[in-house]
């Protein structure tokens, strides 16, 4: 029965083994996905290379797909799969910034350390800003407090929002991928 | 992009793929916005990729 994390099936030095081998999992696909280039992701923003795109939803689709499957086949427990908390101003506020730097930097956290794992002196950079970014976060964090606990919500699926049951909003989802890849072809096959 | 994060309580990663693939409210939240500025931005932004 998963997540294995939570039912205390891997124990604890099991949990941070299979972390281990899912991070190198991940850098590696991510590098020979070509992800870990920066003018290749900035060519999202200006719609000439959409491999973040198409990249960032098959790895959404499929985890939902996965996360909901493996729960209605009993294999997985999802109600014990943490699900993020929903704070609508500071994410909205941090979603303008993160696009903002990510547009500029043409990596984001992850692929920054794919970069920099691979060579490339820019992911350096970009880590390194990341970090100091936080520090001074953590550092300024009674100024900021109020903005960070904005406006909760709590524990909050689209499917709660909507009213409507899980496997509708996960077909919905998927169609609008699909759909979405579609686009995404005709666009790049438009530009090149 | 730190800063952003952590507003967001998560990166592409943590909040987008993996929170929105469990339907979270904020990380969809967060997708929107992300490519939303992206998108605004990239106009302004286009000198450094030319």
């Amino acid at each position: 029965m998963s997540p294995l994390t939570e039912t205390g099936a891997l124990g604890s030095s099991g949990a941070l083994v299979a972390a281990v081998l899912i991070g190198f999992a991940f850098g590696w696909f991510l590098e020979r996905g070509g992800l870990g280039s920066a003018p290749k992701l900035a060519g999202q923003f200006y719609l000439t290379d959409l491999t973040v795109f198409k990249v960032m939803f098959s790895a959404l689709v499929t985890a939902m797909l996965g996360a909901f499957w493996l729960d209605r086949l009993g294999v997985l427990r999802l109600d014990l799969v943490y699900l993020p908390e929903t704070f609508v101003v500071p994410q909205a506020l941090g979603g303008v910034l993160f696009g903002a730097g990510f547009l500029v930097a043409g990596l984001c956290p992850g692929t920054s350390c794919v970069a920099a794992a691979a060579g490339r002196r820019d992911g350096l950079g970009v880590m390194v800003g990341m970090l100091i970014g936080v520090a001074l976060f953590n550092l300024g964090f009674d100024w900021v407090a109020s903005i960070y606990a904005a406006t909760p919500l709590g524990a909050v699926r689209l499917t709660d929002l909507v009213g409507v049951t899980p496997g509708v909003g996960v077909a919905i989802v998927t169609m609008l991928a699909l759909a979405g890849f579609a686009v995404a072809n005709r666009l790049e096959r438009r530009r090149a | 992009m730190g800063v952003g994060a952590k507003f967001a309580r998560g990166c592409t990663s943590g909040q987008a793929l993996s929170g929105g693939a469990l339907l979270s409210v904020g990380s969809w939240i967060f997708i929107a916005s992300c490519f939303a500025a992206g998108y605004v931005l990239a106009p302004a932004a286009r000198r450094l990729w030319r």
